[in-house]
Parts: structure tokens; C-alpha cells; sequence
């Protein structure tokens, strides 16, 4: 559980650092940090959940 | 006009000062309070002592992204403290959190290079249109 509190903390600065290279003009930076929070964060849960899955079914998970 | 290996080289140095030579300001700012917050914790989390030069430590290769913190911290730290981590760390207590400090450095090291990277073409893109 620790580990995975330190693997948002890791997201957030990935997302802080690439919304950051993307706003330029228009868009505001919190906007679109926000936004690619939320990408990482839900592109992470989804690869997590289907690497749990072929996981238990392969019988890794008792 | 502004240099682009002077950018490149200052965004390598330090985290979004190569940002605020090209005159992003707040980029630089972000670049700057992100990737450092990642480098401290990484520090911080290290004991201070995560950070040396060894060939077979590729670890390294990436926290080079950061610049003047992984040469102070390699070089001065090391200095104070002759051993490095990883001799400590077999059944201790930093046995756990050795890895997660050095993903924040390696993290913060590789997002730099990138960084630096975009300060470059910045520059680059900026004197193109002048002329």
C-alpha cells in the first residue's frame, strides 16, 4: 500500500512535468494538469487491473 | 539572441533554469518545483546516500538527468559518507525504501532530460522565427 502511495506521488510529478511542456498559449496550466493526472491515474488503475486479472487466472493469485 | 546550448546546458544544471533563460517563467517554475520535490524525496528518502558514481550502479545514468543536485550529491556527500548505501541496506531497515528513493531520483533525473531537452528547442524554434 505504501509502495503504491509512492507511485502516485511519482505520477503526479510526471503529470506536473508533461502538462507543463504542453501548456503554451491559451490553456491554463492547472487545467491541463488536472487532466493528465486523471490520464495517468486511470491508464495505471486499468493496466493494474488487467495485470491482476491474467494474474488470477493464470493462478499467480491464490 | 539567446543561445540554445546555453539553455540546454542550464536546463541540465538546474531543473526549468533553462526555461527561464529562453524567459518561461512559469514554466520554469513548475519544471523547478516539480522535479525538485521528486530529487529531495529521493534524497531524503536515500538517507542522503543513494547517489554515487559506480559502473555497475545504472541508476546513476539516470539521476545524471539532474545536474549540479547529482553531482553535489554524489561527490560531496559521498565524500561524507565513504559508503554507499547498498552496503547497508541487506536485511536492514532501508532494505525497503532504498528502490523507492531511487525511482523519485530516476524519475526526476529522466523528466530533466527531457526538460532541458524542450528549453533547447525553445530556443531553437524562438531564434528561427526571428530571423
Amino acid at each position: 500500500m505504501t509502495r503504491l502511495v509512492h507511485l502516485l506521488a511519482v505520477l503526479i510529478v510526471v503529470a506536473a512535468v508533461t502538462s507543463g511542456l504542453k501548456v503554451d498559449g491559451g490553456k491554463t496550466f492547472l487545467r491541463e494538469f488536472a487532466r493528465s493526472t486523471g490520464t495517468l491515474v486511470a491508464f495505471y488503475a486499468g493496466v493494474g487491473a488487467v495485470v491482476f486479472l491474467a494474474a488470477w487466472f493464470l493462478g499467480h493469485i491464490n | 539572441m539567446k543561445n540554445k546550448y546555453a539553455a540546454l546546458f542550464l536546463g541540465w544544471l538546474v531543473p526549468g533554469l533553462g526555461h527561464f533563460y529562453a524567459g518561461r517563467r512559469q514554466k520554469a517554475a513548475v519544471f523547478f518545483i516539480a522535479i525538485m520535490a521528486s530529487t529531495a524525496a529521493g534524497l531524503v528518502f536515500g538517507g542522503f546516500r543513494n547517489v554515487y558514481f559506480r559502473l555497475d550502479h545504472y541508476q546513476f545514468y539516470a539521476e545524471i538527468g539532474n545536474g549540479f543536485l547529482t553531482l553535489f550529491a554524489s561527490s560531496v556527500m559521498g565524500l561524507i559518507h565513504a559508503r554507499p548505501i547498498e552496503s547497508m541496506t541487506d536485511g536492514g531497515a532501508l532494505a525497503g525504501i532504498v528502490p523507492i528513493a531511487d525511482l523519485y531520483l530516476m524519475i526526476a533525473g529522466l523528466l530533466n532530460f527531457v526538460v532541458a531537452a524542450n528549453a533547447f528547442d525553445t530556443v531553437a524554434q524562438e531564434a528561427r522565427r526571428q530571423q
